[in-house]
């Protein structure tokens, strides 16, 4: 059993808290239990608010055993007092295990029958005689409420099947940590980009002072940083125009005369080039294997450097044979990647490759 | 029966206002409710003893959902009546 607390304690802190006298508590306390009772004889109910109600119900006959002889004995009809707390005390007390909540158990009736036994005997074995033990435990959980959780959480699976909850907090877990690991690596990728954009960017852009003030490009990344974490799209952009800047002439003859030769500029990506000259991001590996040797490392570009564009004849709609120039270009980026150290990477493009190769 | 009436009824029992009663009466319910979410029982003379337990997880039909569920552990508040309620209501149902 759990402690137990006096009557005379219970009225010493109610006259510590109220400011009153202990003989007050004490009238106050039994007139009110006199008030409740007579109501409840009375009208079959009563309460204490905030506290819980009390109401008389019956109960009907029912077969019993007497203890001591062994002989089954008819338990009369009679009347009980009964007690639901209030929706106050309930919570107060239940403080612990708030947040647990209700689960579906989905694969109904071929294991129910297996597991039944074990869950039904569980909970109602201990009650007639093992409540000490019960009890001690809960008593130890409760000392501590972290503990506890702890305990709860590591318990309740024993009486959880793996239904569809589990999966479902399980999906749950492996959305969220896709897209941290999403947004990591765009983060990342950024990162490589402006890192070694900046350089070279501002060796290039110091000569040219009086067109852009020097104060101008240096503050960019920073907040272009920023914008690509929330939207991937517009800042990449802003980039651009930001790169096309300082250096407009080159870039824009080189859009006219697309699609054969490409001079990267700084800040871009072959990432970006493939966009503009495919429509089509992803076909970014052929103009690597177009211009680089597996063993440089595909994140990192030469600005200046100019670059050859194979052709594609329709993007949209890929004939066998670009297919297999796409595997073949992928296969080579996973190469470049296992090269640069950068092993995550390499697995990727080398599914992707197996993929279009197919 | 309810909060003011009782109360009212309470401060002309014990000479007191009905301020002080309804402090006392909060008070009372809320030492009550302390001594059950700390785990420690008590019983109240006439009426009869609580004290709070562990539910363990049970399975339930929910008729709503169609479905079992796994109703999760809940610490509860159990009441026993006193024996004098206990004749009280044996004597009257007799």
């Amino acid at each position: 059993m759990s402690d137990k607390v006096t009557f005379s304690k219970l009225v010493e802190e109610l006259a510590e808290k109220t400011g009153t006298t202990q003989t007050l508590s004490h009238d106050f306390v039994s007139s009110l239990t006199g008030i409740v009772i007579n109501s409840a004889m009375e009208s079959g109910k009563s309460s204490i608010t905030n506290f819980g109600s009390f109401s008389v119900v019956d109960v009907a006959a029912r077969n019993g055993v007497n203890p001591r002889t062994g002989e089954s004995i008819v338990i009369p009809a009679h009347q009980r007092l009964s007690f639901s707390p209030y929706k106050a005390l309930e919570s107060t007390v239940n403080a612990p295990f708030a947040h647990l909540e209700a689960t579906v158990i989905q694969d109904d009736d071929e294991n129910d029958s297996p597991t039944q036994p074990e869950t039904t005997t569980k909970p109602l074995a201990p009650l007639p005689f093992g409540e000490d033990s019960e009890e001690g435990e809960a008593d130890k959980k409760m000392d501590d409420p972290e503990s506890s959780d702890q305990e709860e959480k590591t318990e309740t699976p024993v009486f959880k099947r793996p239904g569809k909850e589990e999966e479902k907090s399980g999906n749950l877990q492996n959305v969220l940590i896709l897209i941290v690991v999403f947004l990591l690596v765009i983060l990342g990728l950024w990162y490589f980009v402006f890192r070694d954009t900046s350089k070279p960017q501002v060796a290039e852009q110091t000569p040219p002072p009086p067109i852009e003030t020097p104060a101008d490009p240096t503050p960019n990344p920073p907040p272009a940083v920023d914008q690509t974490a929330t939207d991937s799209d517009t800042p990449e952009e802003s980039q651009i125009i930001d790169e096309e800047a300082p250096e407009p002439e080159q870039v824009e003859i080189v859009e006219e005369n697309v699609p054969s030769n490409y001079v990267v500029s700084s800040g871009e990506w072959i990432y970006d080039i493939a966009r503009r000259n495919y429509n089509q991001p992803t076909f970014w590996p052929l103009i690597f294997e177009a211009n680089f040797s597996p063993d440089q490392d595909p994140d990192l570009i030469i600005p200046g450097k100019e670059l050859k564009i194979p052709e594609i004849a329709d993007a949209q709609n890929l004939t066998q044979n670009d297919r297999e120039r796409l595997a073949s270009a992928l296969r080579l980026v996973s190469e470049a990647y296992a090269n640069a150290g950068k092993s995550d990477q390499a697995e990727n493009y080398r599914r992707m490759a197996a993929k279009f190769s197919n | 029966m309810n909060k003011s009436e009782t109360i009212k009824l309470l401060s002309e029992q014990l000479g007191i206002t009905q301020q002080e009663t309804e402090a006392l009466y909060d008070n009372f319910v809320s030492v009550l409710s302390d001594h059950l979410a700390a785990d420690q029982g008590f019983s109240i003379p006439n009426l009869g003893s609580f004290h709070s337990k562990i539910r363990e997880p049970y399975k339930s039909y929910n008729p709503h959902y169609k479905k079992m569920m796994l109703l999760p552990k809940k610490k509860v508040v159990q009441f026993t009546q006193s024996s004098s309620v206990k004749e009280e209501l044996s004597g009257g149902g007799l």
